[in-house]
């Protein structure tokens, strides 16, 4: 279990990272390697090139109007301890806090999170919920992506070689509006088996499933249907699984995730 | 561009290598520099036995290359112990039999410094979580609970 041999480069600046990787299309860029290490410990993947941005000045946590900018290298961790966070979008921290352990947290990325694309990634189904801009730079400048738009599936985004993740925008959600995020998993720091994210208002919400299929859905429609329980059943019949009859457990659990979620944030909701 | 210079702080002392960039930091601590008291155990960051302490945040060693701590300050469990002295967490996992084989020790110690270097509550429901990235085979847990809240106690941490 040790990876196989890459050349290895560590730009000091954006526009060389950006030339590096231009240059050598074939590199994949390490952030903070909690989930790239692993596949390179088991060859699952094996890169002629590391491409390390760790050294890039991507760590920034800025307020900008209407809402929050984060930069490609702020850690989990940070998110999760940042007082502008826990200010303006709590609901990104509690996502924040949900990822693996403290272990984790402590080196792995939103921008790496954004590109690696898991179906659970709990930061990926936040930018979905609060329609999140992915800011993408490349050797032909600087871009936004929908969040719904970055994922097409399990691991797979439209990111070409040359891309990188180098913020995520994300709206705030309307005044007064209230949240709540739950997943279910066997052990703490696995990957969710169900997961889902709310956000209420007077008169409305949305409704965002992650961990059940290749990419998080958002189902809005569900929210009108009631009651937190009413809500979750409708939600739940609205999630098509590749083999449903197989995962109706999962299924399921998705319905508790989705009342647990609605109930917490009909309790934050300013009405 | 296969050998990458590294220098870093190792438990207070300078070090500087050449070494390969596919190099674990959890390897080198080990191979190069001989501290064998960080166990690797599935290098795939699940069982939590790597894990050190890179500018004061628990890490997992086998999750991180080598060459991604230069310039950073690494802590292992080697900077608890004086050749005199145990580290009051380890003598709170002696008192309370917090171990049997040792394996899965050093990442809980460094995991549990962390917890208590840190502001915050702390419970056995605090600890539960904290260590809940470290697996243990042997002990149940229980002891390992009662020796940081016994090392909580003391009045070295903040």
């Amino acid at each position: 279990m040790k990876p196989a041999a890459f050349d290895y480069v560590r730009p000091t600046t954006l526009d060389d990272a950006i030339d590096v990787l231009t240059t050598w299309p074939q590199s994949v860029i390490l952030a903070g390697g909690q989930s790239l290490v692993p596949m390179l410990n088991m060859r699952l993947a094996r890169p002629s090139a590391v491409v390390d941005i760790g050294r890039l000045p991507l760590r920034e946590i800025a307020q900008i109007a209407g809402g929050v900018r984060v930069s490609a290298l702020v850690t989990h961790l940070q998110l999760e301890r940042s007082a502008d966070i826990n200010a303006y979008l709590p609901l990104l921290a509690a996502a924040a806090h949900l990822i693996g352990h403290v272990a984790i947290r402590s080196r792995g990325t939103i921008g790496g999170s954004m590109a690696h694309a898991d179906p659970a990634a709990q930061e990926l189904a936040v930018a979905i919920a609060l329609d999140a801009k992915v800011e993408v730079t490349s050797s032909m400048g600087l871009r936004q992506i929908a969040a719904s738009e970055l994922v097409v599936g399990r691991w797979t985004t439209v990111l070409e070689p040359g891309d990188m993740v180098t913020a995520v925008e994300f709206p705030l959600p309307p005044s007064g509006a209230g949240w709540g995020i739950a997943e279910f998993k066997r052990r703490t720091g696995d990957f969710g088996l169900a997961g889902a994210c709310a956000l209420l208002w007077p008169g409305g919400g949305r409704l965002t499933a992650f961990g059940l299929t290749s990419a998080a859905v958002r189902i809005d429609e569900a929210v009108a249907a009631g009651d937190p329980a009413q809500v979750a059943k409708r939600a739940a019949s609205m999630i098509e699984l590749a083999n449903r009859r197989d995962h109706a457990w999962q299924l399921a659990v998705f319905e508790a995730v989705v009342e647990e979620a609605v109930e917490e944030a009909a309790r934050r909701m300013v009405t | 561009m296969r050998g990458v210079t590294l220098r870093c702080t190792v438990n207070g002392f300078d070090q500087q290598d050449e070494v390969e960039a596919r190099l674990s930091l959890a390897d080198w601590l080990r191979d190069n520099l001989h501290l064998t008291g960080t166990r690797v155990g599935c290098e795939q960051g699940v069982c939590g036995s790597c894990t050190i302490l890179v500018d004061g945040l628990p890490i997992r060693s086998c999750l991180t290359l080598a060459v991604q701590v230069d310039g950073a300050d690494v802590r292992t469990v080697e900077s608890l112990a004086t050749s005199d002295d145990l580290h009051p967490m380890q003598r709170a996992f002696e008192e309370e039999s917090a171990l049997q084989c040792g394996f899965c020790t050093p990442g809980m110690l460094m995991t549990a410094i962390f917890l208590l270097e840190n502001p915050g509550p702390i419970s056995a429901e605090s600890i539960r979580e904290a260590i809940s990235g470290n697996l243990c085979r042997c002990t149940g847990y229980a002891g390992i609970v009662r020796a940081i809240l016994r090392a909580a106690r003391e009045d070295v941490w903040l």
